[in-house]
């Protein structure tokens, strides 16, 4: 049984085709990314997923059910965007309705509240509430139930360095301890670090892209002189660029002990190596502007 | 009931719930307060103005009196009849004034609604003697036979009871104003003037005002304040009606939460500010007593031939009765529970419509406005019912002609039709998608 599985979806809004024949399944756990650009649709394609919007044509499955039927909302659940929060309410409030409505005992409230880290203003009404604390409780609200699937529209918002960190370790928690996590995102650095399945949206149409396929590492020198090296480099058939503070190179994890070696054998000093991975920011570029990729449309 | 204690939780905690509510109690007590410096002004008039009457008619007689020797001296015998004539309306003046100034003071209303019941009643004799619509005119317009009949029937009640009667703006016209008077011009604005009534007390007070569509207006207040709850969710910056739409909930549980909640609170909030009056009545003057009589109109009697009613109003004979102010009251409570369930479920209907609630206030004000002034008033026609005072006194079925105008049939119709709304309410509310 696929946790998620959508056929042939396509969203019509206001005779412009949001979403145009997309089929994709998801039937793992693991963490799927969404990608592309403001008002592409990926809002709309989880709302359509989880039936807040209905569909054009096409069908959407939710853990063996039609998206129709509440009762899948047991086993899913949907983080949105802070304006579903009531702002005359707590976060306890909040957290004690879906306790009500999914039929969890209480106590679960404050096991899910530590776990977020939101147990400081848990009684305190949202409307007092940061972006980053309402984004704490919106997780807080989709873990309560423990779902089989997550969505997640723009998770990463508003969150604080060390929120952001926690999100990521949670969301890798339950990728790894069973749950499909489809979250949509614009902060590329942070996928990069989540996940390598990539599902970009562009014109209505869906490409699933595993990034492990588009990876590449580069490697930032510090040195006490560039430009020998730079030369000594380009000879030896590396592909070199240049800041006024470093010296970026495009290796493979085995070269670069051998570039070390070049190095040192030239006299020059190494003050500083960063390694850097680069994958969906680079496809993401790609994509968006045009330019050709191999492709794997779903 | 879950689902429902959280959305009366929702609204318990919202400002704007609290600021409406400040505010509606600031103007009822204020109208209260008002109502009451007024009728209390007019008490204290009457209370002076008998008073002075001890004072300055025994004053005025004896001058007469010295005059009257004088011209009886002097063989003036045309002044000393004047004289003698004046004294003598003095005098009747001045025992009717003592009268009246005893028994307020001995709180003895029944005696004095048996000196008034007895006037009106010899009235009503002389009238019917002479074929003559009335003893008494307004500027060349006759009162109402209908209306010094039902005054004196009203007086005699008030006798029997001996309660303390409405404050009254002139205590000398001491009629019941009726639906067949039709005074106009300056005759109408001194008869509406003059026979005002004003409560000082708490129920007093609510019989007062009901006429005045307090009721249809504190309701639509409540609608506006408590009836957003799903069009309030589902604008741009607040999606609350999203977050149900991914919980394991059943479309029609949410319904009936957000529906019966918002009824609920539109109830209690009607009830508590008619309360208001009563609360502040107890550190005033009370309550008041619900033995006052309220008039209820009949119509044309039924011929002796029991054939059909007349279509013609008649005031020599024409039928009425009384009922006691706590059975009125009853009467407007639970018609009023009608009326507020047939415009909460009109104004939740327009609200999943129009997401602004001044709009939906304003389509219902004025749909109402348009719906008593320009329909037709028949059984049928729901907005007939909004004046509950003349749905319960019958005014509208005899004026109409048409005795289906009555609580039984409102209270079926507004019922009836407010539940066919309450349906495509939930027809709407599934269909309802926060774009």
């Amino acid at each position: 049984m696929a946790v998620l599985a959508v056929q042939n979806l396509t969203k019509v809004y206001k005779s412009h085709k949001v979403l145009d024949n997309i089929t994709l399944t998801i039937d793992s756990p693991g963490i799927w990314a969404l990608v592309g650009p403001n008002g592409v649709g990926k809002t709309t394609f989880l709302n359509v997923i989880t039936n807040i919007l209905p569909t054009t044509s096409g069908t959407v499955e939710l853990v063996g059910k039609p998206n129709k039927d509440s009762s899948v909302f047991k086993e899913v659940a949907f983080l949105q965007d802070n304006t579903v929060l009531f702002d005359y309410l707590t976060g306890h409030d909040h957290l004690k309705y879906i306790c009500d409505v999914q039929k969890i005992h209480k106590d679960k409230i404050k096991e899910v509240a530590e776990y977020v880290g939101m147990e400081g203003y848990l009684k305190k009404t949202v409307g007092n509430y940061s972006l980053g604390m309402k984004q704490h409780l919106l997780l807080a609200m989709s873990l309560i139930n423990e779902p089989k699937l997550l969505l997640l529209d723009e998770p990463l918002n508003g969150l604080d360095p060390s929120s952001a960190i926690l999100m990521r370790g949670i969301l890798l928690k339950l990728a790894e301890n069973g749950t499909s996590i489809l979250l949509s995102s614009h902060n590329l650095a942070e996928i990069d670090r989540v996940t390598k399945q990539i599902l970009f949206l562009k014109d209505g149409k869906l490409t699933v892209v595993d990034m492990n396929q588009f990876e590449e590492t580069y490697y930032n020198f510090v040195l006490s002189d560039y430009e020998i090296l730079k030369r000594l480099l380009i000879e030896h058939g590396y592909e070199v660029k240049q800041d006024s503070l470093r010296l970026q190179l495009k290796l493979e994890s085995d070269q670069l002990d051998r570039v070390i070696d070049l190095i040192k054998t030239e006299g020059v000093q190494i003050f500083d190596i960063q390694k850097e991975k680069i994958g969906s920011e680079k496809i993401y570029k790609e994509i968006f502007s045009g330019a050709q990729y191999e492709k794997n449309p779903v | 009931m879950k689902y429902f204690l959280f959305e009366c939780k929702k609204m318990t905690k919202k400002r704007s719930v609290l600021i409406t509510i400040i505010l509606s109690v600031v103007a009822m007590l204020g109208y209260y307060v008002f109502n009451y410096s007024v009728a209390d002004r007019f008490q204290k008039w009457r209370i002076l103005d008998l008073e002075n009457s001890q004072i300055e008619y025994p004053k005025k007689i004896a001058e007469d009196q010295l005059e009257l020797e004088e011209a009886e001296k002097a063989g003036d015998s045309a002044r000393a009849l004047e004289l003698q004539r004046t004294i003598g309306i003095y005098k009747n003046m001045l025992e009717e004034k003592r009268f009246d100034w005893e028994n307020i003071h001995a709180n003895n209303w029944a005696a004095i609604a048996q000196k008034q019941y007895e006037y009106l009643d010899k009235t009503v004799a002389i009238s019917k003697s002479q074929n003559s619509p009335s003893a008494y005119w307004l500027d060349h317009q006759p009162i109402s036979l209908f209306t010094v009949r039902a005054s004196a029937e009203e007086h005699r009640l008030l006798a029997e009871t001996g309660v303390k009667p409405l404050v009254q703006a002139n205590t000398f016209l001491y009629y019941h104003p009726t639906a067949y008077d039709k005074f106009t011009g300056e005759a109408l604005e001194f008869w509406e003037e003059s026979t005002k009534r004003y409560g000082m007390q708490g129920f007093h007070f609510l019989y007062q005002i009901i006429p005045s569509f307090v009721i249809p207006f504190v309701i639509l207040i409540g609608c506006f304040v408590f009836g957003n709850n799903i069009s309030a969710e589902a604008t741009k910056k607040r999606k609350g009606l999203n977050l149900y739409a991914v919980l394991p909930l059943k479309r029609h549980s949410l319904f009936l939460a957000k529906f019966c909640s918002g009824l609920l609170f539109t109830i209690l909030f009607v009830f508590f500010i008619f309360c208001l009056p009563l609360f502040a009545s107890l550190v005033t003057t009370g309550l008041g007593s619900l033995q006052i009589p309220v008039l209820m109109y009949d119509g044309p009697a039924e011929s002796l031939l029991g054939m059909l009613k007349s279509t013609i109003l008649n005031e020599w004979t024409d039928e009425f009765h009384f009922i006691t102010l706590g059975k009125y009251l009853g009467i407007v409570l639970v018609l009023t529970f009608a009326l507020i369930f047939l415009m909460f479920s009109v104004y939740f209907l327009l609200s999943l419509f129009f997401k602004n609630p001044s709009v939906n206030a304003a389509i219902l004000l004025i749909g109402t406005f348009f719906g008593m002034t320009v329909l037709p008033k028949s059984p049928f026609n729901p907005f007939t019912y909004v004046d509950l005072h003349k749905v319960i006194n019958g005014e509208f079925a005899v004026f109409h002609f048409n005795e289906a105008i009555n609580v039984t049939n409102g209270l079926i119709l507004l019922c009836t039709v407010g539940l066919l709304v309450t349906v495509l309410c939930y027809l709407r509310f599934r269909r309802y998608v926060v774009e």
